[in-house]
């Protein structure tokens, strides 16, 4: 068995833990990245369409592009990658046992930071009645299947959610000749950004059905014949008479995101049952020292930019903690959400220097300002705005507002 | 004509713009957007809409496997000439090593835009 030891060991190598890497390294930190894959880059290897990089490249991306730029920096510092390599357990000392072709390795690290990503939502997580036959697939593994591997997975689609992989492929679908029946969306309002509503849809003639579900998968023969997609209503339950008989070969999932935590569970890291993802504070340190969350594997982002951005200070605060230093300047104050606000990170505040707050409304709300109060006063009012839930918001809190606050803050969305 | 009502795509603030129009269908003024390449965007959108075609050609390794190379339209060019760019992506074959940015496709189709590779391969 190999041993090894370094300041910093990234878990993951999309574009979280490249991010991380490079960044921990940039601190003054010995870093190696671990990658399941033969290949760095993640989910954005798969996504070939353009709208990455907006943020932090200022130019219009592609997935691959985006990703390339990444390998091509790393390529430039003396990181450790470590690809094919499956990572099998993270202990709570941070020694992370993995596993490749040379065989079983042991890597001591003084911070870790866990970059894993996050998984698709299936058949089996919402539920859908019906006959078990092949063609339901996840809107990601279609993508897979097409521009990795060059399967064709249908000719006649139904897409179930709204959310931006499935907008995304019901253009790539089109591109490639097939036929896209139509998006249905359960919730009243799309849950993916306008833009890929416009380009993606719109572009094509692809319907777009809102509280509108599939609640059964009719079968013929092994394979998915159609689908009956029914009308809900607010409540979300199916309305009767409403239903319809759409015929199609292949369903896919588009309905939402789930992190992939088991190896943060195992390492003792506490999981929010909100964002299904660990419980941080501004550091982005889990509860157990030293090791460090960012990206899709701490919430579920919209933008690649905006996990780069969080995977950054992750890598920065994670070289920090492996040379013994600490950003935690003060005692933590709690942060607290109200509905429609569904979650914050992080959900607690140790620096006094400046705090970014990142959530997200469960419902559409519009003509709403946001108001920070700590044990009852008012620290900070926005101005009047729309928000939705398909966008991530970001809030800043500066210094001042930081010392002024108590042992915790509330943040609430006032509708006017 | 008919005032139209879109939404701007150049980057992800998303306004919510109004473009009155002509008798010819083009663009007389454009309300709503927060900066000038949501005026040009508009105008250019109820005349020509233009965008980025991404799609995979296929690619020959060293080895002479096969994989699929991801490829981009270096500019966004018109809609309506996407159709045929894929029909003429979907018979091509390139031969690996390949550097993002490489230029698959010249000029295609006269647009005056190249197909470039999204990455190393």
């Amino acid at each position: 068995m190999n041993e090894f030891l370094f300041d910093v060991v990234v878990i993951g190598g999309g574009p979280a833990g490249m991010a991380a890497a490079i960044e921990a390294r940039k601190n003054g930190a010995s870093v190696a990245l671990v990658e399941r894959n033969p290949r760095l880059g993640g989910i954005l290897l798969q996504c070939i369409h353009s709208g990455f990089g907006l943020k932090c490249f200022k130019q219009e991306l592609t997935g691959p592009e985006y990703a390339q730029r990444f390998i091509n920096q790393l390529d430039e510092t003396d990181i450790q990658v470590f690809l094919s390599t499956m990572v099998l357990q993270i202990t709570k000392d941070k020694k992370v046992v993995c596993m490749n072709e040379k065989g079983i390795s042991v890597l001591n690290a003084k911070a870790v930071v866990l970059a894993m990503g996050c998984r698709e939502r299936t058949r089996g997580e919402i539920k859908i009645p019906g006959d078990r036959c092949a063609g339901v697939l996840t809107a990601g593994l279609a993508q897979h299947y097409i521009n990795i591997d060059n399967y064709c997975p249908g000719h006649k689609f139904v897409i179930l959610g709204s959310g931006d992989i499935g907008l995304i492929m019901a253009r790539r679908l089109s591109l490639e000749g097939m036929t896209v029946q139509g998006v249905y969306e359960l919730m009243p309002y799309p849950n993916g950004l306008t833009r890929n509503i416009k380009n993606c849809l719109e572009d094509f003639g692809i319907p777009l059905h809102l509280s509108t579900t599939v609640t059964r998968v009719i079968g013929k023969n092994g394979r998915v014949a159609a689908v009956e997609v029914t009308k809900v209503d607010e409540k979300l339950q199916p309305v009767e008479g409403t239903s319809e008989i759409v015929p199609c070969d292949t369903l896919l999932l588009s309905v939402g995101l789930v992190p992939e935590n088991e190896l943060s569970s195992g390492a003792g890291v506490a999981l929010s049952p909100r964002t299904h993802g660990a419980v941080v504070n501004d550091s982005l340190q889990t509860s157990v020292p030293g090791i460090f969350a960012c990206g899709n594997v701490l919430h579920v982002h919209d933008l690649a930019d905006n996990v780069t951005a969080e995977a950054q200070h992750a890598g920065a605060c994670a070289a920090v903690f492996a040379k013994g230093g600490s950003r935690e300047d003060g005692a933590a104050i709690a942060v607290n959400c109200e509905d429609p606000i569904g979650y914050t990170v992080p959900s607690t505040i140790c620096s006094r220097e400046k705090a970014s707050v990142l959530f997200r409304v469960r419902r559409p709300v519009e003509n709403a300002r946001m108001v920070v109060t700590s044990e009852g006063n008012v620290l900070l009012q926005g101005k009047l705005r729309k928000y939705i839930p398909s966008i991530m918001e970001e809030l800043v809190l500066p210094s001042a507002i930081l010392q002024k606050a108590g042992s915790e803050i509330t943040l609430q969305i006032e509708s006017v | 004509m008919n005032p139209k009502e879109l939404v701007c795509t150049v980057c992800p603030n998303s306004c919510n713009v109004t473009v009155e129009r002509n008798g010819k269908g083009e663009a007389v003024k454009v309300t709503g957007n927060r900066c000038p390449r949501g005026e040009a965007f508009a105008k250019q959108e109820v005349t020509c809409p233009m965008r980025v075609i991404t799609s995979t050609v296929l690619l020959r390794g060293e080895d002479g496997r096969e994989a699929l190379l991801p490829v981009r339209s270096s500019e966004a060019f018109a809609l309506s000439k996407h159709a045929r760019t894929m029909e003429l992506l979907r018979h091509m074959t390139v031969r690996a090593p390949v550097k993002m940015g490489d230029i698959v496709v010249r000029n295609v189709l006269d647009t005056g835009v190249d197909i470039i590779a999204s990455c190393d391969s």
